[in-house]
Formats: structure tokens, sequence, C-alpha cells
């Protein structure tokens, strides 16, 4: 019947997406290696009422620009913002934070590999390096059962001093991936990712080396989302909101006056 | 004599239309690099029916209104800054060349990603084109991207290419085709010309330029105007009925 009821709805969905990211963005402020969501709205199709060009007189005159209505907005993605997130220090020595480029690569229990910025580790029941949901860190890297203290370098070799031995034991090489795309990742929870066509096959290597970040020991990225941000974007999208639902109050306003006349 | 019916309808007619161009300036208020529509109306004339030769030589020609055309807001819109490497804000009258099947199109929005190729591309895909045609191409192992004011992409293993950053003599050229896409109308009297005046600026976006006092004065004028157009046609609804009363007594 009118075309700005259809679109004060499309405006009013988006907004209500809007309000969505920006609501799991705050929710997750604190969450370890979270990156925040961004979305992106695109205009809708044109219809064209007179074709731009069209000749407006039999004098070859021509319209200069038409009239082409627009049909609404549409969210055309939500992409991550791959900022480096704040680093904080806990003196945990198995919490890792990641300083630069890449992901840990964490073994799912179906055997595929996911991806992870969060580096809150535990040791389970056989020393094995796996994640807070026990969830084993590839390559496995097992630390022995008389191991006084770990340590772990920049590189990403991991130490343990031995009770009794001056040297200390090399456990192994934590290993990093890295994306083309990594916003292409596929968000599966629990702060991990999946590889898509979207984000490429990764590379791996040693953390510090080529574009791959360092690993700190003792510390945890914190989320990157910024909480003024948010609530900025928050405000808007609530006045976006209303605004549209005024369009649709208006062209309601304008078919009842229809309905009035007999 | 259902002139001034006709003349009526023609304005609510057109002030629909022009409620719809409100509702997408309304619904695009957060799509970036969106520029706000506005509407052009026209006077239309009906044939004359004595030719201008009446009995009192008068001009019956009834003026009808009929939308004549639309054009986009050239106001630069609100730039904030998001701190992305990816997002690009131009400063100035230029537009960012994107290739689409349909040829290369134009866009204020420069939210850009890379794809699994490693290509700069849009939100929605396609592929941001570089001045010299092709695409961009980020390296795998490239640490960081900068784009410098004159849009020359960089990584630290060096150059990659630089963005198409057009201007244009008329900007009403460009007519919009979605997807934040504008596209050179086939009837332009201006081409695609170097960026003299545009800056390229990283780390920025620019938002719509829809500014929401605006819309909602025009959203209250077009209701009301609406509405007094109704209430004029309610009042010649009524007349002719008086009208026909009253001649049908004299029988």
């Amino acid at each position: 019947m009118m075309r700005s009821l259809e679109i004060g709805a499309t405006g009013m969905q988006a907004q209500q997406m809007n309000v969505d990211v920006i609501s799991n963005n705050i929710a997750n402020m604190t969450t370890t290696g979270f990156k925040r969501q961004q979305i992106d709205f695109k205009d809708l199709m044109y219809q064209n009422i007179e074709r731009p060009g069209a000749q407006s007189t039999d004098q070859n005159t021509i319209l200069p620009s038409g009239l082409q209505l627009g049909l609404g907005v549409k969210m055309s993605s939500t992409y991550r913002v791959n900022e480096q997130g704040p680093v904080q220090i806990t003196n945990n020595p198995l919490d890792l934070a990641l300083n630069g480029n890449g992901f840990f690569q964490i073994t799912m229990p179906d055997g595929t590999t996911a991806y992870t910025r969060s580096g809150v580790f535990q040791e389970n029941q056989d020393g094995e390096i796996v994640t807070t949901q026990g969830y084993k860190l590839d390559p496995v890297i097992t630390i022995p059962n008389n191991a006084i203290s770990v340590t772990i370098n920049n590189s990403g070799q991991v130490f343990a001093q031995i009770s009794g031995q001056t040297q200390l034991q090399n456990l192994g090489q934590i290993q990093l991936a890295n994306f083309v795309n990594p916003t292409g990742l596929e968000a599966i929870g629990d702060s991990l990712f999946k590889e898509t066509e979207g984000s490429g096959a990764p590379t791996t290597g040693n953390p510090g080396t080529d574009n791959f970040a360092t690993v700190r020991q003792g510390s945890l990225e914190n989320s990157n989302v910024n909480i003024v941000d948010e609530i900025t974007h928050l405000i808007t999208a609530q006045r976006a909101y209303e605004l549209n639902s005024n369009v649709i109050q208006t062209s309601d306003q304008m078919l009842q006056t229809i309905v009035q006349l007999r | 004599m259902e002139n001034s019916f006709y003349v009526g309808i023609s304005r609510q007619s057109v002030l629909q239309d022009q409620m719809d161009l409100i509702a997408n300036n309304i619904a695009n208020i957060n799509t970036p690099g969106y520029r706000a529509q506005n509407m052009v109306f026209e006077e239309y004339l009906t044939k004359a029916q004595n030719n201008g030769k009446g009995l009192d030589n008068t001009d019956d020609r009834v003026s009808m209104v009929t939308p004549y055309g639309q054009f986009q807001s050239t106001a630069p819109g609100p730039v904030e800054h998001t701190g992305n490497p990816l997002d690009v804000a131009l400063n100035g009258p230029g537009y960012l060349g994107v290739q689409t099947p349909q040829g290369i199109m134009y866009t204020r929005a420069g939210n850009f990603q890379i794809n699994a190729k490693g290509e700069l591309v849009t939100g929605t895909g396609q592929i941001v084109a570089g001045k010299s045609g092709g695409a961009l191409v980020i390296p795998k192992d490239a640490r960081q991207v900068t784009i410098s004011s004159d849009g020359t992409v960089a990584t630290d293993k060096g150059a990659v290419g630089q963005l198409m950053v057009s201007e244009f003599a008329n900007e009403q050229d460009l007519d919009p085709a979605g997807n934040g896409l504008y596209k050179l109308s086939p009837h332009a009297t201006s081409t695609a010309g170097p960026a003299l005046n545009t800056k390229v600026v990283q780390g920025s976006l620019e938002g719509s330029n829809v500014q929401a006092i605006t819309e909602t004065t025009r959203m209250i004028d077009v209701l009301r105007e609406y509405q007094a157009t109704q209430n004029m046609l309610q009042t010649e609804h009524d007349r002719e009925t008086t009208m026909i009363q009253q001649l049908s007594k004299v029988y």
C-alpha cells in the first residue's frame, strides 16, 4: 500500500540487529580474547519510477536525475574488528596472551581443529595443556608430574623445571595459526573459531617469527570492546529505532487520512 | 468539474512518493557512506480546453504536480574514528571505485575487508578497484596495512597499489544502485576525473549524512500537507453534495 511502511520496518529490523550485536559486545566486555563485532548496513535496491535519462518532452530534453525510490536498509555483514586487546598480567603460569597476529590451535573432541585468542590454559589429569573446556592444545604439550614450574618464552617454547635437575627440560613448542582474512573465521562459541572458505587456509608457524604474535606468559589478552564506543552506538541505535517507528506512525496517519475520506 | 479532485490527488500521490524517500533516508540513518535524498516536483499543466480563448479570454489550464526527480545531498557525513586499519573515510568530494559485474561503481562507504584471496573487498564482497585497474591484494604475510592520504595502500612487505578515488564535476550524475554503491548515469554530463581535492583518511569511517531533525521536520510537513489536501478534497466533496442537493430541490 505505502512503501514507507515497509521501509520503516526494514529500518526497525536493522536497528534491532544492531542492538543485538552491541549487546553481545557489551556482554563480552571482559571475555578473554574476545574481538568486538561491528554491523555493516547497506541501502536496499532502488525502484525506478522515472528512469534517469528518460525523455521528458519530444524536444529531446532528458530527465537529469530521474526518480528512484530506495526500498530501505539491509544488514550486509557483521564483522570482527581484530584489533589487539589490552594485555593484563595475571601471573598464572599457564595464562598466555598473544601480542600480534595469530591464534592458538585447539583440537576439538571430534578431531577437527579450532582456533582461539583466549589463552586461559590448564593442565588435565595427564599433565597435558588444555583449555578450560578440556580441549587439548595442538601440538600437545605434556607437563611431567615432577615439574616444579613451567616457563614459556616469547617464541612459544615450553620449559619445565624438574625437581632434582639443574637443567630446564624442553617440553615442546607452541605453534600458532594465521589467516589471510581472520574476519572470515566462523565463531562457534566458547571463544573458539572455525576455518571457512572466507578465512582461507591457515598458515602455521612459531610465535615471534614472520608476522606471528609473540607469547606472553602470565598474562591474558582482554576483550577489545571499548565500552564508551558501544554505549554511543547503543544510543544511536535506539534513537534510529525510534525515528523509524515515527516513520511507520506517520505512514499510518496518512493511511488513516485516506480511510476517513468517503 | 472534478479538476480540483484531480489536483488534490496529484498532490497526495507525490506526497506519498516523498514519504517513501524520507522513510528510506531514516532507514539508512546508520548506513556508512549513505547520502540523504531529496525530491524535486514539477508543475504539470493540463491541456487547455478552449486554447485560452474562452469567453473572457482566460487561461483555463489546470496545473497539477508530478515528481520530477531526486537528488542526493552531497554534504559530508560525520566521520567516526574506528581504529580499524581497513576503514577509510574520504575527506573531500571524491568516491571510491568498486568493481561490479556491471562495471565500475562508486561508493563513499569505506569499510573494507579482506577476502580469502587477500583482495580488498567491500562488506558485500565486491572487489575494491585499484587506480590502474585490478584488485588490491594484501600479501599473506603482511603484518600491517597502511593507507596514505593519496590512497596508496602499503604493507610492511612493500606497496600494494593505490585506491581508485574519482571526482565528478556534477555529483548528481551518480545514480544510487543499492548496497551503498552509485552508478554513473548513462546520460551523465561529467565523467570520473582524478581526485584533486579528496584525501583518504585511514582508520575512520564516514557515516550517513541523513539529518534526523531535517527528516523528521519533512515528515511532519508531508503528513500535514497530506491532511490539508484531504481537507480540501473533503470540502470539495461537501460542496458537490450541497450542489446536488440544492439543484435537485428545484424540481
